[in-house]
């Protein structure tokens, strides 16, 4: 069934289902097209010159289709229609292998264990980078062509190497000149993390009241909007 | 002339017993095998069929582990052990799934642990004196490059140096537990003898892997002192490192190689061609003197292969330095040839952490993907009713 033109597009991984029921508890029409971290982290995502978003997987490239026609244009992609992308990060893919063979990057975890090996911050950025570029160019020519806004994963592996390996990301996105919102500095400051009270049950996603708080936020600076009838 | 000095000394023609006697009877040449004269061993069967030039002394065990390190030529030995799937002793690995040419930059997987080139036998005595805990790995210099630092003991060994001396000191700690771990693990540690010329700081004695000055750090006559290590003192600091190394590891086995690579300058004063075969020569004796004093050493000829008159240069790219693939895996060839692997394996029992934690994280992302994707499908099946 065809839709009215949404206020926004919510392009990403599984972070996404927060945003979108922040969309929905605001009263913001927003659609979603999602796919996994590992969906990402392949590359089988890309931008299409007519469809808008391409994914080498027949079944993901459904949830494309299936959007276009509710969307009643071929293109997913609209200029006049912004994009909150929550992909680019997909740590729990680069993270935990990083540190396999005992890798940390931060000084205090590898004096304590006699086992770690230690990794420079030059090493850590190769890595990332080699890992992360093709979809920080995808977010720049997405964000060429329609007004985009990159939402950063909440904070909450506490895994080791973690938040160098996020704030990385986060220079590369901003290097590319891709606006960036990151939802755990600016609503929890200091805190290390999000809130359990935020955390769904699985403990690696924000709620809907997560959701809620970040589409909130958005809205008041200005950078998404509901859109005039 | 010559024919009579060979009729009596044998010739090793192989031809009968008779042609090789003299009236007087045997000499102790008589029953030499072939490979004894140059003749037979050398210069009738040309480069390609020697024969026989190595047997190492143990018999190792079937998944025997070797740690590699030394001056560059060190590298081909891991390289071709890991090719041939035996037990290459990587104790510093790049982080996991690393792409190649990141870890090559960054100079993983070149020697067992990230020393770098380990040109002198004072460079080896210094690390091993650093593993074995009896001195501080702070006490070597740290340079600094503008806003980078340089590790003067690994000069090379990040591509753009460390972001600071804080990070630099904790690479070279992790380097230091590694080398120690690859000397704990092995069973045999290869090293490959480089150079004898060397330079040290004047007031510490601290050796460095290069002149300052020429990769890293800024040259000052007035604390950097050139050092041409003599026999002596290379087979001193040899067998120091050695005993260090025994005191960590008891059963560990020295296997000694000279490289074959000619130094790209000496500062001598004497002609690099000179300079050269003073270095070679003098180390080619340091390992002799050692495998023949010692049960636990032993040399593979690998200087002899390459830079011995029966390859007349050929294993020699057109600068005559750099070492041609093709005498790589001559060289390789004579290793794997002479090396007994007939012991019983000792290590089958032993686990591997890294494999156990690595697939549990393995196991960890399968499931976390799992988690995504059928959140994923929720919200897709909620939006549809």
């Amino acid at each position: 069934m065809r839709v009215a033109e949404p206020d926004l597009l919510i392009l990403g991984d599984s972070h996404s289902v927060a945003l979108k029921a922040g969309c929905d508890a605001l009263g913001v029409r927003a659609e979603m097209l999602s796919f996994s971290g590992n969906i990402w982290h392949q590359g089988l995502v890309s931008l299409h010159r007519n469809r808008g978003v391409f994914v080498r997987n027949r079944a993901f490239q459904q949830r494309v289709a299936e959007l276009a026609a509710r969307l009643g244009r071929g293109n997913v992609l609209s200029a006049e229609v912004p994009v909150l992308a929550s992909f680019g990060f997909h740590l729990g893919r680069i993270v935990p292998p990083f540190g396999f063979n005992g890798h940390r990057i931060d000084a205090a975890g590898f004096l304590a264990d006699g086992s770690s090996q230690f990794a420079s911050r030059a090493l850590a950025e190769a890595y990332v980078r080699h890992f992360r570029q093709g979809h920080v160019r995808m977010l720049r020519r997405l964000s060429d062509v329609v007004p985009t806004v990159a939402v950063a994963p909440p904070d909450i592996f506490g895994a080791v190497n973690y938040p160098l390996f996020v704030a990385i990301v986060k220079e590369m996105i901003r290097d590319a000149g891709v606006a960036l919102f990151d939802p755990c500095e600016e609503l929890f400051p200091g805190q290390g993390g999000l809130p359990a009270e935020f955390l769904t049950e699985d403990g690696v996603h924000g709620n809907a009241d997560y959701g809620a708080r970040v589409i909130g936020l958005l809205l008041d600076r200005g950078l998404i909007a509901r859109r005039v009838a | 002339m010559e024919r009579r000095i060979g009729r009596r000394y044998g010739g090793g023609s192989g031809s009968g017993k008779g042609e090789n006697d003299v009236s007087a009877g045997k000499t102790p040449y008589s029953d030499l095998p072939p490979q004894a004269f140059w003749r037979t061993g050398v210069a009738e069967p040309g480069i390609a069929g020697l024969r026989g030039l190595w047997s190492s002394r143990w018999a190792l065990p079937a998944d025997a582990r070797f740690a590699t390190f030394g001056s560059c030529f060190a590298q081909h030995i891991g390289r071709a052990l890991t090719a041939r799937g035996m037990n290459w002793l990587d104790a510093e690995p790049a982080p996991g799934r690393t792409p190649p040419d990141i870890a090559r930059a960054f100079n993983y997987g070149i020697f067992s642990a990230r020393t770098g080139n380990i040109y002198t036998a004072a460079q080896l005595l210094l690390l091993v004196r650093m593993a074995a805990d009896g001195d501080d790995p702070d006490l070597a210099e740290y340079w600094a490059e503008g806003a980078r630092v340089a590790d003067s003991l690994r000069p090379a060994i990040e591509p753009s140096g460390f972001a600071s001396a804080e990070e630099a000191r904790l690479s070279r700690l992790s380097m230091v537990r590694a080398f120690r771990r690859a000397i704990a693990g092995a069973d045999v540690f290869v090293f490959t003898l480089g150079l004898t010329e060397g330079w040290e700081n004047a007031a510490t004695g601290q050796p460095y892997a290069m002149c300052p000055g020429t990769v890293a750090g800024s040259f000052d006559p007035a604390r950097h002192r050139f050092r041409e290590y003599r026999f002596g003192e290379i087979r001193g600091a040899m067998e120091q490192a050695l005993d260090l190394m025994r005191r960590i590891n008891p059963a560990l086995r020295l296997l000694l190689t000279v490289s074959p690579v000619p130094l790209t300058a000496t500062a001598s004063r004497r002609h690099v061609l000179v300079a050269t075969t003073q270095s070679k020569a003098v180390l080619r004796a340091v390992a002799g003197e050692m495998a023949a004093a010692d049960e636990g050493v032993d040399y593979f000829p690998s200087y002899e292969i390459i830079a011995g008159a029966p390859a007349a240069a050929r294993f020699y790219e057109a600068n005559l330095r750099s070492v041609t693939r093709e005498g790589v895996d001559t060289v390789m060839g004579h290793f794997f040839a002479g090396l007994r692997l007939d012991a019983p394996a000792a290590h089958a029992d032993d686990t591997l952490p890294q494999t156990a934690s690595e697939a549990e994280a393995e196991a960890r992302m399968a499931a976390d993907d799992l988690v995504c994707e059928e959140q994923l499908l929720e919200a897709y099946a909620r939006g549809r009713t």
